[in-house]
């Protein structure tokens, strides 16, 4: 019987000595990309052959040697490289890096404005979609009027890389109504279920100094970037899409108040009626009055209360109404998403309509309905 | 304290009639608190090869007489059968078989029998040459046998019906059959009085059982093969402190390993007063040094002392020594196959602990195969005022 | 005597409690196909693929019952032996072959889904062979102790395989939308019973029912817990599915070759401590891989000595081992794998349900039933 476990074990000690590790990657000998900006290539080499770069690909990769360093310094690499495809610029790049490159660790994707309008997204999207190494909860933005590569080159104030502070600005839970939330696999959802539309999120540089702004919303139509919406009109659009919590202000006759919306519910309700498709919207929600700004009043007296919350609901209507004009009327692309949930719920008329020709002309009644909530800790 | 116990006289041996010596057995005896001798207090004053808690403190001795007398006050049953065996050519030894006869599985004392009778040997110079002769599979890492110097924790194994085993000479008693979960069982756990506490911390060592088989195995396997399954902060610090380490994780790994084996074989083979002292200063400087001079990087002095606090959670002194072996086989197959290495790893060792058994009884019992009604006694500690019901030893329908 | 100086043989002796089968069953059947079948179901079916597990299970249920009265017509006989007395020895002879062949073919399929799935996403460059002759002496060891052994190793493995996957799904709670399951039945009624009868198609394992037959105390006792390990497996099945396409919705899990683990990939809890639940997955998936391997090893080393009558040898052990390391280079790549598997799926219902059924029903016409206190 010994003879017999000693021969498996020979036969295991046999097997691995020739064998060794082929696929052993020490932790310091690998150079972990974090993120990845797109650009499109203004002036490329080569033009009209195979090798014409289509790509202008920046690399943030995380420095080793300096993460135990000082702090508010950054630790990372970046590297920019102009390639036919993205493969190409990772293959490209590794000639420069001393270390094995790895994507496992990469976190943020961000689109350049001129990239996003020129090429169909699937095609650089299929790269990280493929990837083995790439985990899908990566963070997509849309970089409005700079190049990617300019906010990956800002100083990060809190991080030790652009990703750690782009990331960390997803995760923020609270007042994020001002931005547009849609990561890499639910954006990717959007544009297939819709046949190439959807809203993005949007990052943008501060006009004088070297920070960065995430903020508004990058729309999408035809698997192309058709145009941006502003930190406003996102919030408007929000009431529709997201349903995140906001700061809003009201006025009455002498008083200015803000209002901080907690728990806000959006129920979109299609209906088809003689064949013409038409939405009800309901938004409920509660939440707390933050400022007064004029005549006081005392909050906890019912009128107030009911006066209150007949200013929120009137101004969150509008907001909504503006959302949809401006989607419905000037742009006519429907990014609020209305059209899949006419899918959802009526697939056989949806599929006989064209739906593009028939939005813009669709009406939607907005409902409002919310509750005071509290008045804060003073009355 | 202890009480002194009185040497008596040793009387006339008496026989019962009814238990005849039987067709293929050693000498069998019912066992009477009057026959033996007793023994003085400073034999059995307690050793600290354990702290005891709560409990009785008396220990078994060199004497055998004297063990089967501790045993037969404990349990005064005519039950309680002593079958005597005598081993050895050159210096015979006696060895003595106890059991409870309406409760052991007949299976299991044949059994028994049949292996003590079938050891050759010229002596038994403790009761481990009878193990290693006893056992299923000597090539196993896993002990088949309990040994144990406590005579409350041989009267559980008695009522639980396993066999106490006494050799001359050696103040250790084997319990046999053993199943895994019985060495992970400590006395403190039985006695201690809230039964949610006694699962917690029952729980807590399965948990430090597998951190001191898998811990530096994991480590090696993470940051060598599959650094994307590690959080993203922690990976940053990880690189931070592996900066500037000339030598791969493991390498490192291994090394510090046979460090912390080393520095444990120093303070055993030392006088208890200066052996502390010397094996706190020169790990404490070893590592400091390591640190220092950047030649050890902090993760993996962390993974290496979670691995050793952890394997001393383990009751037993077999299985620790067990898991010792077996974290080096863990820590091989993940440097060579990374996460998949470490899975195939636990798969021999559990396709090892399920095929293995002790006295025909499987060694994973209850849990592989599964019988939930035993569990309170062993894998967990159930809520009930008598001793826990437990059904692992007793013959198969 | 085997290689640890144990006598496996007593193993017999002793009968099992027909709880085993629960155990049996869920560990048997869950391999890496827990995650990638929810995808061939969502290809077919679409958001409506909930329907076909609950449907299936009922239908798998009902066939659970009718082999648990197979098994109970010829308590202590193995599949092989009762096969010759219901079909007559060249019939059975000939069915035996046929299901050497499925066990073969299948054995193989599972192999090389592990080696590529390993490939994918731990060992990049290893010669693929290793890592499957590492697991097939693992399974072949296994295999050798009998099916007590393999059912002791699955119990032991019970906790680690579901538990890993509870947690998973408690995590993607969060993310779980469920507007993708609508709208329902919006493609019809055959898309449901074409992923009905796909679904049925991968519960491959299922023959433990009739293997663990002769081991078993009361065999008739066993069909409540046979059905408490169908219908765990059911429930993880759909947990599966609420995961996958709760989170990645429908378009995206057609889309993906592995839905399970990318759906777990886009799982996010910032501030949780582990916020890379692969890790989570990797456990289950390692397990349920093997255990199933082990099974299949077994079922075809059993075969070879029921159905042929060779003797049972190390020939015979080897061969299997040879067929789970060689699994990794016999097919040219993994789309005809997968198209394989699907060719598989199809035929797997005549294996695992008509034919045992076909024999039970056979075996009431001609009145044939086991010797012993049947």
């Amino acid at each position: 019987m010994g003879k017999k476990l000693a021969s498996l074990g020979l036969l295991l000690l046999f097997m691995l000595i020739p064998t060794g590790c082929w696929d052993v990657k020490d932790i310091s000998n690998q150079a972990f990309i974090t993120s990845i900006g797109l650009d499109a290539v203004s002036d490329p080499d080569l033009k009209g052959s195979q090798y014409e770069a289509k790509y202008k690909v920046t690399f943030e990769i995380i420095n080793q040697a300096k993460l135990a360093g000082p702090p508010g310094e950054p630790a990372t690499i970046i590297e920019t490289i102009e390639a036919p495809s993205i493969g190409k610029a990772v293959e490209a790049l590794q000639a420069r890096i001393s270390k094995q490159l790895t994507l496992s660790h990469l976190r943020v994707l961000l689109v350049g404005d001129k990239l996003a309008r020129g090429k169909n997204f699937m095609e650089p999207a299929s790269f990280f979609e493929k990837s083995t190494e790439v985990a899908l909860r990566i963070q997509l933005m849309f970089v409005q009027d700079k190049e990617a590569r300019d906010v990956l080159k800002i100083k990060p104030r809190l991080g030790k890389s652009m990703s750690d502070e782009l990331v960390a600005l997803t995760e923020i839970e609270t007042n994020s109504s001002l931005a547009r939330e849609n990561p890499f696999n639910s954006f990717l959802l959007d544009l297939r279920n819709t046949g190439g539309r959807a809203l993005g999120s949007r990052v943008i540089v501060h006009k004088d100094r070297q920070i960065l702004i995430r903020n508004g919303s990058a729309i999408f139509n035809n698997w192309k970037l058709a145009g941006w919406l502003g930190c406003v009109e996102t919030q408007d659009a929000n009431w529709v899409t997201q349903e995140a919590p906001a700061v809003v202000q009201g006025q009455t006759e002498d008083l200015f108040f803000t209002y901080q919306t907690e728990k806000v519910k959006t129920e979109i309700m299609p209906e088809i009626k003689q064949g013409k498709p038409a939405f009800r919207l309901t938004i409920k929600m509660t939440g707390r009055v933050m400022e007064e700004q004029g005549k006081f009043m005392d909050l906890t007296r019912p009128e107030s209360m009911e006066k209150i919350t007949q200013t929120i609901s009137e101004v969150v209507k509008q907001n909504a109404a503006r959302a949809i004009s401006k989607s419905q009327k000037e742009l006519g692309i429907d990014y609020l998403g209305l059209g899949q949930s006419l899918q959802r719920r009526y697939p056989k008329e949806y599929e006989k309509m064209n739906w593009e020709k028939v939005y813009p002309g669709v009406p939607v009644e907005v409902n409002v309905k919310c509750t005071f909530g509290r008045s804060g800790l003073a009355r | 304290m202890i009480k002194f116990l009185k040497t008596r006289s040793l009387n006339k041996r008496l026989r019962d009639p009814k238990t005849g010596p039987d067709n293929l057995s050693g000498e069998q005896s019912p066992c009477n608190p009057e026959d033996f001798p007793k023994v003085f207090f400073v034999d059995a004053a307690p050793r600290d090869s354990q702290q005891v808690l709560k409990g009785s403190k008396k220990r078994f001795h060199e004497n055998p007489e004297y063990n089967l007398s501790l045993l037969a006050e404990r349990i005064p049953n005519p039950q309680l059968i002593c079958e005597k065996f005598t081993i050895g050519s050159l210096a015979p030894k006696k060895v003595t078989a106890v059991y409870l006869k309406n409760r052991t599985n007949p299976e299991i004392i044949a059994e028994v029998r049949k292996r003590l009778l079938a050891i050759r040997a010229e002596t038994v110079l403790d009761s481990s040459y009878i193990e290693r002769n006893i056992e299923n599979s000597s090539w196993s890492p896993f002990p088949q046998v309990e040994i144990s110097d406590k005579p409350d924790i041989a009267e559980s194994a008695l009522l639980q019906g396993r066999v106490v085993i006494i050799t001359d000479g050696s103040p250790q008693v084997l319990l046999a059959p053993v199943t895994f979960f019985d060495l992970m069982d400590t006395r403190d756990d039985t006695y201690m009085r809230w039964f949610v506490a006694a699962n917690f911390f029952r729980l807590a060592r399965y948990v430090m059982f597998i951190f001191a088989v898998s811990l530096p195995a994991f480590y090696i396997a993470l940051t060598s093969y599959n650094p994307e399954l590690l959080p993203t902060r922690l990976l940053y610090l990880i690189l931070a402190a592996r900066e500037n380490t000339p030598f791969p994780v493991y390498f490192e790994a291994f090394f510090l390993m046979g460090i912390i084996e080393a520095v444990r074989m120093m303070m055993v083979r030392m006088p208890s007063q200066v052996g502390t002292t010397i094996a706190l200063m020169s790990g404490i400087t070893l590592v400091i040094a390591g640190l220092w001079s950047n030649i050890l990087a902090a993760p993996i002095i962390i993974v290496v002392t979670l691995t050793m606090i952890s394997s001393f959670g383990i009751p037993n002194y077999d299985l620790r020594l067990a898991v010792r072996i077996l974290q080096f086989f863990t820590m091989v197959m993940a440097s060579f196959f990374g996460i998949f290495g470490f899975a195939a790893a636990f798969f021999y060792i559990g396709i090892h602990l399920v095929t293995l058994k002790s006295f025909g009884i499987p060694y994973m019992a209850p849990v592989a195969p599964t019988d939930t009604g035993s569990m309170g006694h062993t894998v967990f500690r159930e809520n009930t005022p008598v001793m826990a019901k437990d059904n692992t030893y007793k013959p198969q329908k | 005597m085997n290689a640890f100086g144990d006598n496996s043989g007593d193993d017999s002796k002793h009968k099992l409690d027909p709880r085993v089968l629960t155990a049996g069953l869920i560990v048997g059947i869950i391999e890496f196909e827990l995650f990638s079948l929810v995808d061939g179901i969502i290809r077919i079916a679409k958001q409506d693929a909930w329907i076909c597990i609950i449907l299936g299970s009922l239908i798998i249920s009902a066939a659970a019952y009718l082999l648990i009265r197979l098994a109970a017509r010829f308590p202590g006989e193995s599949p092989f032996q009762y096969g010759k007395k219901i079909w007559g020895k060249p019939i059975a002879f000939l069915l035996g072959i046929l299901y050497l062949l499925y066990w073969g073919g299948f054995l193989a399929l599972i192999s090389q889904d592990a080696s590529m799935a390993n490939r994918a996403f731990f060992l990049k460059s290893t010669p693929p062979g290793i890592p499957m002759l590492i697991l097939g002496i693992a399974a072949v060891w296994l295999a050798a102790y009998g099916l007590t052994a393999i059912i002791r190793f699955f119990q032991l493995n019970l906790l680690f395989l579901i538990l890993p996957l509870i947690l998973v799904f408690l995590m993607a709670i969060r993310n779980i939308d469920l507007h993708n399951f609508q709208p329902v039945l919006a493609n019809g009624v055959m898309p449901v019973i074409k992923g009905t009868l796909y679904y049925l198609g991968a519960m491959q394992g299922f023959e433990i029912i009739l293997f663990l037959g002769p081991f078993l105390k009361n065999v008739r006792a066993a069909v409540k817990p046979a059905l408490a390990g169908i219908y765990t497996i059911i429930v993880l099945s759909l947990v599966q599915l609420l995961t996958v396409v709760g989170i990645m919705g429908t378009e995206n899990v057609e889309a993906a070759i592995w839905p399970g683990i990318s759906a777990i990939s886009v799982i996010q809890l910032p501030g949780f401590p582990v916020e890379r639940f692969e890790l989570f997955l990797t456990v289950p998936w390692i397990i349920g891989v093997f255990t199933t391997i082990c099974l299949y090893t077994y079922f075809l080393v059993s075969g070879i000595t029921g159905i042929l009558g060779i003797k049972k040898g190390r020939g015979i052990s080897y061969f299997a081992a040879a067929i789970i390391t060689l699994a990794a280079y016999m097919f040219p790549s993994y789309a005809a794998v997968l198209q394989i598997r699907s060719y598989y799926n199809a035929v797997t219902p005549v294996f695992l349900y008509l034919l045992p059924i076909a024999a039970l029903l056979t075996a009431f016409l001609r009145k044939k039933r086991g010797g012993r206190n049947g």
